[in-house]
């Protein structure tokens, strides 16, 4: 495996952005281009999902619904543990990174799928459904802990705790546009017959990784800007955002293979997920949320030091602890 | 003839995205009928916002109104500013002309 990994068009477009940003290229998206670029990403992976769910095993795809909320919750617990551990990281700004860390991050699960295809190895649609459930839990459980660091610091302080607004955030947390499009993408793709699935099959297939490594250029200069702000996250923060995608992956890769009983491709893929931390749904659901943590941390943790961790490291190592621990 | 200038303020606000709902909502409960919004890129406290995702997303209000509606519109943004959020304001004194359509007497 190797640096095989490394040499997939998306994964080196992803190196480009970052070697564009920091010779200092006036290389640039117009404005809105990555969003709608990651719709389309979305849109097409859902409706591959879907299509392959219409004839998934029913069973498998409840215990794989329940097992992806119970990790939304996991890990961002388990994300807040680790950053409260001695103090080192103030209550508001541990419950938001947490969240980023519970939630998923889709232009990784992407990139893991890329690598899956090109290596021919095939898996599950369950792991695509995990990835719509993951979205939300992890919002919550942030905005949980924010709302009794702010009754806990009322009660030190005399004064009245600020109440959260829970209608407002809760309706952000499972309509935002990734959930939607790609719940929709899912069913779509689900209950459409096969012959008008192959219509759309050039749209949705054959184009998919060329558009993917337009997304991954973007993603690497988006990458490389948060370099900057690196030196102000210090070394706690930054050790975290190595440390957890190994934590998360691991418990993946157990809960892929020997909870659901995942193929390689399936487990791997679930290990990418548990180890991504989002940086499309949770960062607005954060800002308003939970406004006195500081925004430049929890982007520059996600995007600037986890997705490049996961993209080079994670995917290869997650790739080669799947095999190990199934024994494939 | 003299055109008739009415004096009013200009209220500046600068909030994430994530904010803009909230602050419609406000501009409404108050009775502001009007105001004009655009894009905002920048650096700060928060970070570089450049447009890249929602929680990069900066945007300037520009608000004409009377002087009391200022004062109450800032009153009603400092409760939002002790909770944390990152709300910029900034005010000038103004000269409106036809002042009346936009409901300033």
């Amino acid at each position: 495996m190797g640096l095989d990994s490394l040499l997939i068009p998306a994964v080196m477009f992803f190196a480009l952005g970052v070697i564009a940003k920091l010779i200092k290229s006036d290389l640039k998206f117009p404005e809105g281009m990555t969003k709608g670029i990651g719709i389309y990403l979305l849109l097409a992976i859902g409706l591959k999902g879907g299509e392959a769910l219409a004839k998934a095993d029913f069973q498998l795809a409840v215990e794989s619904i329940i097992w992806a909320a119970i990790l939304g919750f996991i890990l961002p617990i388990i994300g807040y543990g680790l950053l409260r551990f001695r103090n080192k990281v103030n209550t508001f700004d541990a419950a938001a990174i947490a969240a980023h860390y519970g939630s998923v991050s889709a232009a990784t699960f992407l990139t893991a799928v890329a690598f899956l295809e090109v290596s021919g190895v095939s898996y599950e649609s369950y792991p695509i459904v995990m990835m719509v459930i993951m979205e939300s839990p992890a919002i919550i459980v942030g905005l949980l802990i924010a709302a009794l660091a702010r009754k806990r610091l009322a009660a030190e302080q005399g004064g009245e705790a600020v109440k959260t607004e829970w209608g407002p955030l809760l309706h952000e947390a499972f309509t935002n546009g990734s959930v939607v499009v790609l719940l929709g993408a899912l069913v779509i793709g689900a209950v459409a017959s096969p012959e008008s699935m192959a219509k759309v099959t050039p749209f949705t297939k054959e184009i998919f990784m060329g558009v993917l490594c337009l997304f991954l250029l973007d993603m690497g200069i988006e990458a490389a800007k948060k370099l900057d702000a690196l030196k102000k996250a210090g070394w706690v923060l930054i050790s975290f955002g190595v440390i957890m995608p190994l934590i998360g992956g691991t418990i993946g890769v157990f809960v892929g293979a020997t909870m659901l009983e995942f193929s390689l491709g399936g487990t791997f893929l679930l290990a990418i997920l548990s180890a991504s931390a989002s940086y499309i749904a949770v960062p607005p659901a954060m800002r308003y949320g939970v406004p006195e943590a500081n925004p430049s941390y929890y982007l520059t943790l996600s995007l600037g030091i986890t997705f490049p961790f996961n993209v080079v490291v994670g995917i290869p190592l997650f790739y080669q602890m799947s095999i190990w621990y199934i024994g494939a | 003839m003299k055109t008739k200038m009415t004096e009013g303020k200009s209220v500046q606000i600068i909030i994430n995205s994530t904010f803009e709902n909230s602050l419609v909502k406000i501009l409404k409960k108050i009775g502001v009928t009007g105001y004009t919004q655009l894009n905002a890129r920048g650096n700060g406290n928060t970070g570089v916002q450049d447009g890249h995702s929602d929680g990069e997303t900066n945007v300037l209000f520009v608000i004409l109104l009377s002087k009391p509606m200022a004062d109450t519109l800032i009153d009603n943004l400092q409760v939002y500013r002790k909770k944390g959020h990152h709300i910029l304001i900034y005010a000038y004194d103004a000269q409106i002309l036809d002042a009346d359509l936009i409901g300033i007497e």
